[in-house]
């Protein structure tokens, strides 16, 4: 530390009030770290919101708090209501996170209040009744608060000086980000004044969007406080193949039949995580639960205690909370074999080691998973990153013989070297199943509204439904009218209707998302996860890391009761979908196409080899020349777009539209045709087209995974919300263009 | 019936508001003959013993809570006791998260007698069921103690009964021994505003207090007491009705009608005394099939019109008062009504009528038919105009005629415009 960072980090001190002093003192903090001193100056400063980015235990938390329970305590007046607002998106994070603010905050003399679904109604009654201090909330309580005591939002939050919102990064996306945002939106225009921001974010590709989504009406304004020196840390990884065997086993062989790839993968897991404190991400719930059992079949072999478990959205809070405490402070090895549910702001403790397996398909998720190791001084973040390539793949499946899985892979970690991060989606999505719940809610809140009035709080410049339109705003209302779930009543105003009431009075409204009907497994009474298609299930079964014989499934009750067996079974299935893949991420893929070099991370031989072979196969299929390839044995064209997920589904759709039959993989484009030219010829008409409306395409739209009010919609509003969110067709044309001279196509966008 | 300055200010001013005057009524109401005649048969059978319920039932502005307050004026004026209360989302009848109680705790802060006409009359009432005891026993020359045991040995079997006379006797002690921490704590207590036990055991003695599920009782057992202490009976006027309708879960809504219910039964099977209850709400708070009262099976079958009934040929005596609908004929004789409050001070030179058909007219032409079956508007404007030309004696009435702004009644006109 200079000389000058420790004058600066020793006046930042001095500005925190006495007693916050006395609690950094009391822990022992030699300094502050330089994160939390330009929180503290940002903060006391101005009055504009913030945004503190910083890795997992970076010291966010304490950033955000030191400077804005200093203004609290500095105040001549004793605020009425809660002062400070803390938002998370998960239940387990308050709960951890009200321990610590809970110490910060005896120091200081405020009381700190946790406040969602499993806090005890006495505890919030309490809290309503004396509200003051810090509110520790999730959004789904703030919603149940809106609904059941509306009138008394503006007695809570009278003088709430700041909301202080965790894991920002999260609610940039998907409905419970504009959920949120809908709420806080709300809650500024309950209160009539606009309550400052401070978000907790982990590193963020694109800064610009996460401004504008904290405060739109002028995203200059907010300020992004990171530490500038991790952004570009080094970081080391390493990339591994495993060959997967083009034989598919027969399924007469039995449940125990393990592949070599498999096989191989899971020995490497063993020899690195064993004896430490790891994690292995893999891309779904059932690889969560298979590698997990094939690991622990291997400690039984070598008669060793168990140390690897798997840890996914479906087990139980009990298995999973003690699986976090054992990460996090009891001596014990453990492996955790996790999905994506670790990649948030749970605190595990220091990690040894970050191992991923599979596709991760997105370099944003994989700079937070690494993120998860390497938090002492002066350690390398350390990722083992391995993937599974076919071996001695044919030229008929060209995916496959250009071994594009495994290239994305390549291409996600090269991105994460280079520390360039997928920006989050753009605006112009309509939400218009969140928009439904929130007519309700606000409908409930008020009792009655009229149309202007709803539009006039939902549809703001500040709130998340500034796209809708009052034209299709009234659509909406007119089709929400036609299915009963809102109905005009006296004096222009609208009531709830009688499907509205039902499902309003139910507490599962107040989430925006959807929970999908699950089954609980229980054993000996004792409830270990929940399930979602229990028709897929065999006599065993391998789940939350054990093998269970299934005695008995009651579908009225929607229980499984099972009973432990020594080894054997396959994990069940689970629904869900590959996230996307972004278009950084495809242009990059294509660049170590061309490029002969080799990434600057190491990579063991057996995937160079692989580099090598997906170079030279791409070459032989031509499209280092031309980005339409005809494979002539199967009868179709295979075209390279280079794009991500979203437009690249975009124009199977628009080629589907004009009759052709087009599916889409993330680059990829299959067109069933025999000869390239009709494609050509497609493409070209395209790329001088306008965008066709959604009235004309909904019969070219595939499936959709549908949102929690999706099902109240009539056929126009869902696919006029749905060609919003999930395509981009105003992209296009330029993409055809691009296709058609090759060219220009390998430049790369613009990376954050 | 004379004007007095006074009270001409303060109608023009409420009128002025859109809100209904609190004095004076009688100056400006016109029509509502027959339902005034029904409230007035009403109070006689109240007075004698009976009970009655009633719901004024008319649309958005077309003067319920105007009559209810004439009607509270004229029960005032008749020796009764008066309580009244607007329901809210946290003043209902019937809930279990004290919103009920809420809605009794209003009703006794608006508690009002002749003599005292604008609220918080317990005290009243009680010093005078007192002095009627004193009165009573210097006429018999007995023992006052003795006399107020026999008279709240009544209460004693009725439900809740004990207690309230055990408070009643309390008030009494303090008064007896000049105590006014006593009296305090029973008045407290008979306002519903002890929230545990423990604390009313310790004050007063007693085991009970006013919650939500009991407060109803207190209330058919105040209706005996009032005619105890001399009065006619008690009248509950209760509006905005339309509040049960926005309760948007449906259990807690139908209880609210189940409630309605018990007291309608309660009431025309003649278990309670000296009671009048009447309950203002818009024709969708009666109506509507899904959330209304008459979504409500029973109270549907005990509520309906008499299908003999016609426009012409109304039936009154059910538990609905339908407010007919204003008439041009009643507009412009309420118009005449507001003109000579306004311009009381000169009779000899008032405004001429021709004016006010003038201004109908440009109501009409402006708003349409509507502007006098919801006359709250039509009204507010119409003051204004007047209040101008008292202002501005040199102007003609027939220039400013053309500024004023007649805004339709409040509605949501964004989903017809947009």
């Amino acid at each position: 530390m200079t000389a000058d960072t420790k004058e600066s980090n020793k006046l930042a001190q001095k500005r925190l009030a006495a007693p916050l002093l006395r609690w950094i003192e009391d822990e022992e903090w030699q300094y502050l770290r330089p994160i939390q001193v330009d929180a503290v100056n940002a903060i006391l400063d101005t009055s504009e919101d913030q945004i503190i980015c910083a890795a997992t235990a970076g010291g966010k938390t304490e950033a955000a708090f030191l400077p804005l329970l200093t203004q609290l305590l500095h105040k001549k007046q004793a605020p009425s209501g809660f002062s400070l607002v803390y938002v998370a998106p998960l239940k387990a994070l308050i709960n951890d996170q009200v321990q610590r603010v809970k110490k910060i905050c005896t120091y200081a003399g405020v009381p700190a209040r946790p406040w969602h679904g499993d806090v005890s109604s006495s505890l919030k009654q309490k809290a309503r009744q004396n509200p003051s201090g810090v509110l520790l909330i999730t959004p789904e309580s703030l919603e149940a608060l809106f609904m059941g005591a509306g009138g008394s939002i503006p007695f809570l939050f009278r003088d709430t000086q700041a909301l202080i919102i965790d894991e920002w990064h999260i609610f940039l996306e998907g409905t419970r980000g504009v959920h949120l945002r809908s709420l806080l939106c709300r809650l500024d225009q309950a209160l009539e004044r606009r309550i400052r921001r401070v978000g907790l974010s982990a590193t963020l590709g694109d800064l610009r969007l996460a401004q504008e989504y904290m405060c739109p009406e002028d995203p200059q304004s907010v300020q992004i406080i990171e530490d500038k020196e991790k952004r570009k840390a080094p970081l080391s990884a390493k990339l591994t193949a495993h060959l997967r065997s083009p034989f598919v086993p027969q399924k007469s062989k039995g449940y125990h039949h393990v592949h070599p790839h498999e096989r191989s993968i899971t020995s490497s897991i063993f020899n690195e995580a064993r004896g430490s404190k790891s994690l292995v991400f893999v891309p779904s719930r059932y690889l969560s639960e298979r590698y997990a059992s094939l690991l622990k079949d291997m400690c039984r072999r070598r008669y060793i205690d168990n140390e690897f478990f798997p840890h996914h959205g479906c087990l139980s809070k009990e298995h999973r909370q003690q699986l976090e405490k054992e990460l996090k402070s009891s001596s014990k090895f453990r492996t955790v074999v996790c999905t994506r549910t670790l990649e948030l702001g749970i605190d595990v403790g220091d990690i040894d080691k970050v191992i991923q397996v599979g596709c991760a398909r997105s370099v944003s998720s994989l700079r937070q998973r690494i993120g998860r190791s390497g938090r002492e001084k002066g350690a390398v973040p350390h990722l083992d990153y391995h993937e599974v390539a076919l071996q001695d793949p044919s030229p008929l499946k060209a995916l496959d013989f250009i071994h594009l899985n495994f290239m994305i892979s390549v291409a996600l970690i090269a991105l994460l070297q280079e520390g360039c991060y997928e920006p989050p989606p753009s605006k112009g999505a309509l939400h218009l199943s969140t928009l439904t719940h929130q007519i309700l809610s606000v409908i409930c809140e008020r009792r009655r509204t009229t149309a202007s009035t709803l539009y006039r709080i939902l549809c703001c410049a500040e709130g998340p439904f500034s796209q809708v339109s009052k034209e299709l705003f009234k659509r909406l209302l007119l089709n929400l009218e036609e299915r009963s779930l809102i109905r005009p009543f006296s004096e222009g105003a609208y009531i709830l209707g009688h499907k509205g009431e039902s499902l309003t009075s139910h507490y599962s409204f107040y989430a925006s998302f959807k929970t999908p009907i699950q089954y609980e497994v229980k054993e000996n009474g004792k409830l270990i996860g929940l399930i979602e298609n229990p028709g897929s299930l065999k006599k065993l079964m391998v789940f939350s890391g054990k093998s269970l014989k299934v005695k008995n499934i009651s579908q009225r009750a929607k229980t499984i009761l099972v009973e432990e067996k020594d080894q054997g079974g396959l994990p069940p299935s689970f629904f869900g979908r590959a996230g996307d893949v972004h278009d950084l991420v495809m242009a990059k893929v294509a660049e170590l196409y061309q490029n002969p070099k080799a990434p600057a991370y190491s990579m063991c031989p057996s995937s160079r080899k692989i580099l090598k072979e997906a170079r030279e196969n791409f070459r032989r299929l031509g499209f280092h020349e031309k980005n339409i390839h005809r494979c002539k044995e199967s009868g179709r064209c295979v075209v390279a777009t280079w794009k991500g997920s979203v437009k690249n589904l975009s124009l199977a759709v628009w080629l589907k539209h004009l009759g052709y039959k087009a599916s889409s993989t993330p680059g990829f484009l299959h067109v069933i045709e025999e000869t390239p030219a009709p494609v050509e010829k497609a493409l070209l008409r395209i790329s001088t087209s306008k965008a066709p409306s959604p009235s004309i395409l909904k019969k070219s739209l595939p499936l959709f995974e549908k949102e929690k009010f999706h099902s109240h919609l009539n056929t126009g509003l869902l696919y006029e919300d749905i060609m919003s969110s999930q395509l981009n067709m105003a992209a296009v044309p330029q993409m055809c263009r691009e296709i058609l001279s090759p060219d220009t196509t390998t430049h790369p966008p613009e990376a954050a | 019936m004379t004007l007095r300055a006074r009270d001409a200010k303060v109608i023009v001013s409420a009128l002025r508001a859109g809100v209904v005057p609190k004095v004076g009524l009688q100056h400006i109401q016109v029509g509502r003959k027959r339902e005034l005649e029904e409230l007035l048969k009403d109070l006689n059978t109240i007075k004698d013993g009976a009970s009655s319920l009633r719901f004024i039932i008319g649309d958005y502005g077309s003067g319920k809570t105007f009559f209810l307050s004439l009607s509270r004026l004229i029960a005032l004026k008749q020796n009764f006791v008066v309580m009244h209360a607007d329901l809210a989302h946290n003043r209902r009848i019937y809930s279990t998260n004290h919103q009920s109680l809420a809605l009794y705790r209003e009703c006794s802060q608006n508690i009002s007698t002749r003599s005292k006409t604008s609220g918080d009359a317990l005290e009243y009432i009680l010093e005078r069921f007192i002095n009627k005891m004193i009165q009573k026993s210097q006429r018999n020359k007995s023992d006052v103690n003795a006399l107020l045991d026999e008279s709240l040995e009544y209460f004693r079997d009725l439900s809740g009964g004990y207690d309230f006379a055990k408070v009643v006797q309390s008030y009494w002690l303090g008064y007896e021994q000049d105590n006014e921490e006593l009296q305090f704590a029973a008045m407290r207590w008979l306002r519903g505003e002890y929230t545990t036990k423990t604390e009313a055991r310790k004050d007063l003695g007693v085991r009970t207090i006013i919650t939500d599920e009991n407060y109803y009782d207190h209330i058919k057992l105040f209706s005996r007491f009032v005619k105890k202490a001399g009065y006619h009976g008690l009248l509950i006027f209760l509006d905005e009705m339309v509040n049960i309708c926005y309760i948007s879960h449906r259990k807690s809504r139908n209880a609210n009608y189940e409630f309605i219910l018990r007291m309608l039964n309660d009431i025309l099977q003649g278990e309670t005394q000296h009671l009048g209850v009447m309950m203002g709400g818009t024709t969708d708070f009666l109506e509507d099939q899904g959330c209304g009262v008459f979504s409500h099976e029973a109270l549907r079958t005990r509520l309906r019109p008499n299908s003999y009934a016609t426009e012409d040929l109304l039936d009154f005596s059910g538990p609905v008062i339908r407010l007919s609908q204003f008439t041009k004929e009643d507009l412009f004789a309420l118009l005449q009504n507001i003109r000579n409050v306004m311009e009381y001070d000169k009779l000899n030179s008032p405004m001429p009528d021709q004016a006010l058909k003038k201004f109908m007219d440009y109501c009409f032409d402006h708003v349409g038919e509507a502007y006098f079956r919801t006359p709250r508007k039509t009204i507010k404007s119409f003051v204004d105009f007047v209040s101008l030309l008292q202002q501005n004696p040199q102007m003609d009435w027939k220039k400013l005629l053309s500024k004023i702004t007649v805004e339709e009644d409040e509605e949501d006109s964004y989903l017809m415009t947009s």
